[in-house]
């Protein structure tokens, strides 16, 4: 009984070291910003009850310098964004292929505005072909992410 | 202790437990969900007493704790961040408010159906589905009945074991007992299963149309009960279809709360009570009578 105690200790530190790795700033920064303009122009198309959850001018999160080291990705740098600003945001991780997909932003989900609306991102102005957990950022970057209501479009 | 909802007319206790079960299950809101769970864990008890009641209770506690718990796991809906889970997804309060709701549904219908298999006897199901689907009714009745039956065989075939001192001893002597007594179980029912067909047989099933026997009569009381169980009902959806007792859980949690829910939730309340008030009512004139003479 004492040893599976122990072993439940050790665990919990284990855990909880682990937990802490991400929380030290970097030597770069970016700013990031979170908007849902295109929500706002088709708001009749969302449901009743999230009408209330869309800012009146699209923005959930505006111009934020964050700042991160090398090797962070945009996704690692917009959930710095999020937990700091405390804005609600649900992702799911594929262990496999070790990549991240946000679901919602600010209990605004993909597919509440259509088949083909959720989260997508731009750096500098373009949106590159990679996903947010795979492009790394660099320093001085300005990251955007906008909610989108056609996913096949460029 | 027989309650006088069980000396209802069939039809009339089905179509209560009919309205009910679909009233819990359909409308979410968290204090209908609440009058129903306390209504039927009532009559359960006033049903099955204290200490049988207790041991169902206890077992339909754990499923809805387990039931709550998994849920704000699993769903991170909701504009209430109270913490982060090690996965890094937010710990709302919706999510656990619907857990919470949830688990209450489950633990809700899972006292209505305990009320109902002890109201709904097999006779009553015969009575009342045995002209229009007979054998489907029949498979029913059998198969309801083999579930005590089998319980009681086991622990017979247990308890004999344990005479023959097979069970006493370390966890592998108690598993091998297991598997013999589960083997010997097995053998024994599907020997009891020929037997049954057999006897069926000589009586002459299938050799013409099913006939049943019922002792039941729909009486004025059963009339007046079902006339009120509609009546409350009707009340209860019309109030409903005004959405007196929609509750949204997601994005924000915010649950009807007007005049019109309250008239609601009285109207359940009235209807989820009823078989106990029926209860106190047949005690009241028992007692009346008696005293007279």
């Amino acid at each position: 009984m004492k040893k599976i105690f122990i072993v439940f200790i050790v665990c919990c530190l284990l855990l909880s070291i682990s937990g802490c790795g991400g929380e030290q700033g970097g030597e770069y920064s970016c700013t990031i910003r979170i908007t849902c303009g295109e929500l706002l122009e088709n708001i009749d198309l969302l449901d009743e009850e999230k009408r209330s959850l869309v800012p009146e001018d699209g923005i959930l999160l505006d111009d934020c310098v964050v700042s991160f080291s090398e090797g962070d990705s945009v996704f690692d740098i917009l959930l710095r964004a999020v937990r700091e600003n405390n804005i609600h945001m649900e992702y799911s991780t594929s262990p496999v292929f070790n990549t991240s997909y946000i679901e919602g932003i600010g209990n605004l989900y993909e597919f509440d505005c259509g088949a083909e609306s959720g989260w997508k991102y731009s750096v500098n102005g373009e949106i590159p072909s990679l996903g947010a957990s795979a492009y790394d950022a660099g320093d001085g970057d300005i990251i955007e992410f906008f909610y989108t209501l056609e996913a096949g479009e460029f | 202790m027989k309650s006088a909802f069980y000396g209802l007319h069939p039809s009339v206790s089905f179509a209560y437990f009919a309205i009910v079960l679909a009233f819990t299950m359909i409308f979410s809101h968290p204090v209908c969900l609440f009058i129903s769970f306390m209504c039927g864990a009532l009559y359960a008890f006033r049903l099955f007493g204290r200490a049988a009641f207790c041991r169902r209770l206890s077992v339909i506690l754990v499923l809805m704790l387990f039931t709550a718990v998994l849920n704000p796991l699993f769903s991170h809906r909701g504009v209430t961040i109270l913490a982060y889970l090690p996965g890094g997804n937010p710990l709302t309060a919706e999510s656990l408010i619907y857990g919470l709701a949830a688990a209450l549904m489950l633990g809700a219908s899972a006292m209505w159906f305990l009320c109902f298999n002890a109201v709904m006897d097999s006779d009553k199901i015969i009575c009342l589905f045995g002209q229009i689907m007979p054998s489907v009714s029949l498979v029913i009745t059998i198969t309801l009945r083999l579930i005590p039956l089998y319980i009681r065989r086991m622990k017979d075939t247990w308890d004999i074991q344990k005479c023959a001192d097979c069970g006493n001893g370390g966890h592998l002597a108690k598993i091998r007992s297991a598997f013999s007594v589960i083997s010997s179980v097995t053998s024994w029912a599907l020997e009891s299963g020929i037997e049954t067909a057999d006897s069926m047989k000589a009586r002459g099933y299938a050799s013409g149309r099913r006939t049943s026997y019922s002792i039941y009569r729909f009486d004025t009381r059963d009339a007046l009960c079902i006339s009120i169980f509609t009546a409350l009902g009707a009340a209860f959806a019309v109030l409903a279809a005004f959405g007196a007792v929609s509750c949204s859980y997601f994005p924000v949690f915010a649950p009807e709360l007007s005049a019109g829910s309250f008239a609601a939730f009285s109207v359940f309340a009235a209807l989820g009570l009823s078989p106990l008030i029926l209860d106190i009512q047949e005690a009241l004139k028992w007692r009346s009578l008696r005293s007279k003479t």
